[in-house]
């Protein structure tokens, strides 16, 4: 007996050996997000960056809460906190959700999980547990540093109310917030278990990839039409609408307005709701992880059908290659750049990044303009919806111009430097076509429908060759002296100085998107100016390529960034 | 009329230490040259600098007798290059990176798909070659860089440690497809650690240490100078590796120790 129990305790502390320091491995790669390589992230950035964030929410917090100073001149009550608390918890959400999206591979136990792990004398008990608890700690970690600072303002500020305890006033906050964290956190891991469930392996992977990159527009959003919601949500309220009970973040709300006062029957309703929905979602999530694992150890060295192309589309694709891309080269760094922003999750989220906030402005204002005005106002020519895709088409550039220079894996640049057997210009060229063809033209695409629909066939080609002309415009000047392959190049941090040349961007952008817009809705009006505008764009596009082919004169593409002259004369070498 | 690769006292240094110190020899064709070193001897630094992924500080590298930089395009075109690591990039498929590496040596695409499909489909890749490199085991990457460097028949072949992570039947298929080449009148140059594969297909053996060439003379004449019977005894001679059999019982009574 006495032997039997030995054993039992042996077993147990061996375990609680192994969960200790998978927990603290689990933890660790959960700081080390999808967005940036590994080498790029140091703990440092981190920390700076979750430092920024807590003092914006922080910095919110107080100015939001400033009234509160003087609560009775301004007539304010414990009750009027919610619409605050609200504006904070749906920031802290979102924020929340980016981490979670930028952690979309590590949420379950992942294919590297599974390769290192699977092969120890670890139980599966063990692992399951030593994950949920990371995930646990790790957003008890993340959202106490998100509102630190603003749970010190949520004591203090509304500190003279009467029956306002500033101890239950900070706790609410912090654990309205920490829930509504663990609430966001297990939704999305909710989501990718039903993707799981749903797809197959194959099908996942792309669908996943999907998803992840639509709800991190979806939290990104967030800060954009949030004011909007933020102004609307008193009348709300008080007309008892169907959002209260639908817009999360007011779940959540209501686990703080409980904590401190328990006045309001909407409020307390979505108290109940907040705390069924993060139960629920932690058990789903609970339930999900052993599927997982299923799935992992059934298509474990499990081959991949091979991918069956259709005729046509390959008849196309010949003529397409035929038409555009008959040098070979123009054709191999076409095919390169293309592949490598289809599959590199890396710099696609960075692009996202990049687009996120216009994208997110101009469809709120769609919205909100649509609501507002009726669907009339498009009919006509007007300058919020001549100037949408001028504003896209700037960040897409500049982003695409800022994330091409991030090399996908600088070990395997050798074999462009190995084959590299003519001059830059080729390869130059493949590159623009890429950009052309994969991302100029798709928007033009995707923008001309809208147009049609409201303005009719002869204006909506006029406009969408109006953006085309300045899009592939703004790409030659975005794009002057580059002599590097795209994602194959070393990067040297800094190079670009954006921290000093960022307000001439801003000026840069503002003067862009003004005048441009301006003068789009200038020629809508009077259409036969088109002429004038499009030969003389022609020419300045056809100026800005013979300068390029004339600067062309360095015989090697760069592979290695020059380092800045200040790092040369530390005599280090 | 016959082509050679010479090279004229090629030296690199990494922070002023010269990994490869003032090196001279010529490979012609019909001859398999092995390149032998123990590690850090700077077999792969010579070889990255035959295949202009790197200059040297100073020396030479000729090819049929004039500076390989003064027509690099022209040298890159001839030369096939299989590196020592399979650093491929990971996010294509094997299709897809021969096609890039295809594209840029300017093969046209018909001839370019043909020879992928078929090469791929002698190697047993056909079934894996839309899968992402990835998903590859290192013997299949391998592959892979065998049919990038011969993919355009290059003149001269640059082969790093070509045989690692190859299943015996595709060694042996490599190791013809080598003595066929020779035969052609490729130039050759075959670095590595495995002694007896280099005993066995090389003509010629140039075996270095820290830099500096030791030995260069053709395996036969070697035995027959050193009056050794095989390359690995050749070899332990040159680089004073005599006191391996202590090392290894050092290490095994290491390894015991930590586990009593």
């Amino acid at each position: 007996m006495l032997l039997k129990d030995m054993k039992i305790f042996k077993t147990i502390s061996n375990e609680l050996r192994q969960f200790y320091s998978l927990s603290r491995h689990f933890l660790t790669r959960l700081f080390y997000n999808d967005l940036l390589k590994f080498e790029n992230q140091q703990r440092e950035q981190q920390i700076v960056l979750l430092v920024i964030f807590s003092v914006s929410i922080g910095y919110i917090s107080q100015t939001i809460l400033s009234p509160y100073l003087w609560s009775k001149m301004f007539n304010l009550s414990v009750s009027d906190l919610w619409l605050q608390e609200t504006l904070i918890l749906s920031l802290n959400m979102a924020l929340i959700g980016v981490i979670t999206i930028s952690n979309w591979d590590k949420i379950f136990l992942d294919r590297m999980d599974y390769i290192n792990l699977i092969s120890l004398p670890v139980r599966a008990r063990v692992l399951f547990v030593a994950k949920f608890f990371s995930l646990l700690i790790f957003i008890v970690i993340i959202s106490t540093i998100l509102n630190i600072f603003s749970t010190l303002i949520f004591i203090f500020y509304p500190g003279n109310l009467p029956n306002f305890n500033p101890f239950f006033g900070g706790l609410a906050h912090y654990l309205s917030n920490l829930l509504g964290s663990l609430f966001v956190f297990f939704a999305v891991a909710f989501i990718q278990s039903l993707l799981m469930i749903l797809f197959k392996r194959e099908i996942f992977k792309k669908v996943s990839a999907f998803f992840q990159f639509t709800l991190l527009l979806g939290f990104l959003s967030v800060f954009v039409w949030f004011p909007m919601v933020y102004k609307s949500l008193p009348s709300l309220k008080d007309n008892a609408s169907n959002f209260m009970d639908y817009y999360p973040p007011l779940w959540f709300t209501g686990i703080y307005n409980h904590m401190i006062c328990k006045t309001d029957p909407i409020l307390e309703r979505n108290c109940m709701i907040g705390l069924i929905a993060v139960f629920l979602l932690v058990a789903l999530y609970l339930t999900a992880v052993p599927i997982s694992l299923r799935r992992y150890l059934k298509n474990y060295a499990v081959n991949q059908k091979r991918i069956k192309y259709i005729s046509l589309f390959k008849y196309l694709k010949h003529i397409f290659q035929q038409l555009f891309l008959k040098h070979p080269v123009q054709y191999a760094i076409f095919m390169f750049y293309i592949k490598t922003l289809k599959r590199s999750k890396e710099h696609k989220l960075k692009l996202i990044l990049y687009l996120a906030f216009p994208i997110s402005f101009f469809i709120s204002r769609f919205i909100h303009i649509y609501i507002k005005e009726g669907e009339s106002f498009f009919w006509s020519v007007n300058f919020y919806f001549v100037s949408i895709p001028i504003g896209l088409y700037f960040f897409l550039i500049v982003g695409l111009r800022l994330i091409v220079i991030y090399p996908i894996m600088l070990e395997a640049n050798w074999i462009f430097k190995i084959s590299e057997l003519i001059q830059i210009k080729n390869y130059i060229k493949g590159f623009k076509k890429g950009l052309i063809f994969s991302s100029v033209l798709p928007l033009a695409i995707i923008t001309y429908p809208l147009y049609h629909y409201f303005w009719g066939m002869k204006l909506a080609i006029y406009h969408t060759l109006y953006c085309l002309f300045i899009a592939l415009l703004l790409l030659e000047v975005c794009f002057i002296n580059f002599r590097k392959l795209p994602f194959a190049s070393e990067y040297v941090p800094g190079k670009l100085k954006l921290k000093y040349f960022w307000p001439y961007l801003v000026l840069g952008f503002f003067g862009y998107f003004f005048s441009l817009s301006k003068l789009g809705v200038y020629l809508l009006n009077n259409p036969h100016y088109y002429v004038f505008f499009f030969s003389i764009a022609f020419i300045m596009y056809l100026g800005l390529r013979f300068y390029e082919n004339y600067k062309i004169k360095e015989l090697h593409l760069i592979y290695e960034e020059e380092p800045e002259s200040v790092m040369l004369t530390l005599g280090l070498d | 009329m016959n082509k050679i690769l010479e090279i004229r006292k090629i030296t690199k240094k990494y922070n002023n230490i010269p990994v490869v110190n003032s090196i001279s020899f010529v490979a012609k064709p019909y001859e398999i040259l092995g390149y032998l070193g123990p590690n850090g001897a700077g077999k792969t630094t010579t070889i990255k600098m035959l295949s202009g992924l790197l200059e040297p500080n100073s020396g030479q590298i000729l090819f049929n007798g004039s500076d390989i930089d003064q027509n690099i395009f022209e040298y890159k075109k001839r030369i096939g290059y299989i590196p020592e690591q399979a650093e491929l990039y990971s996010h294509l498929s094997g299709k897809e990176y021969l096609q890039l590496v295809g594209r840029l040596r300017l093969i046209p695409e018909k001839i370019l798909n043909k020879k992928i499909d078929y090469l791929m489909e002698q190697l047993g890749l056909s079934i894996d070659m839309h899968l992402p490199i990835s998903n590859y085991s290192k013997g299949m990457r391998q592959k892979i860089l065998i049919v990038a460097s011969l993919i355009h028949n290059p003149d001269i072949l640059l082969l790093d440690e070509p045989l690692s992570g190859l299943d015996t039947s595709t060694m042996l298929i490599f190791k013809d497809i080598l003595r066929q080449f020779s035969k052609q009148g490729k130039i050759i140059i075959y670095s590595s650690h495995i002694l007896e594969v280099v005993e066995k297909i090389c003509d010629r053996v140039i075996i270095i240490d820290k830099g500096v060439i030791l030995a260069d003379n053709s395996v036969t004449q070697l035995k027959d100078l050193m009056q050794l019977p095989s390359l690995e005894s050749i070899f332990k001679r040159l680089i004073h590796y005599e006191n391996l059999q202590q090392i290894a019982e050092n290490i095994i009574s290491a390894i015991k120790s930590k586990n009593d």
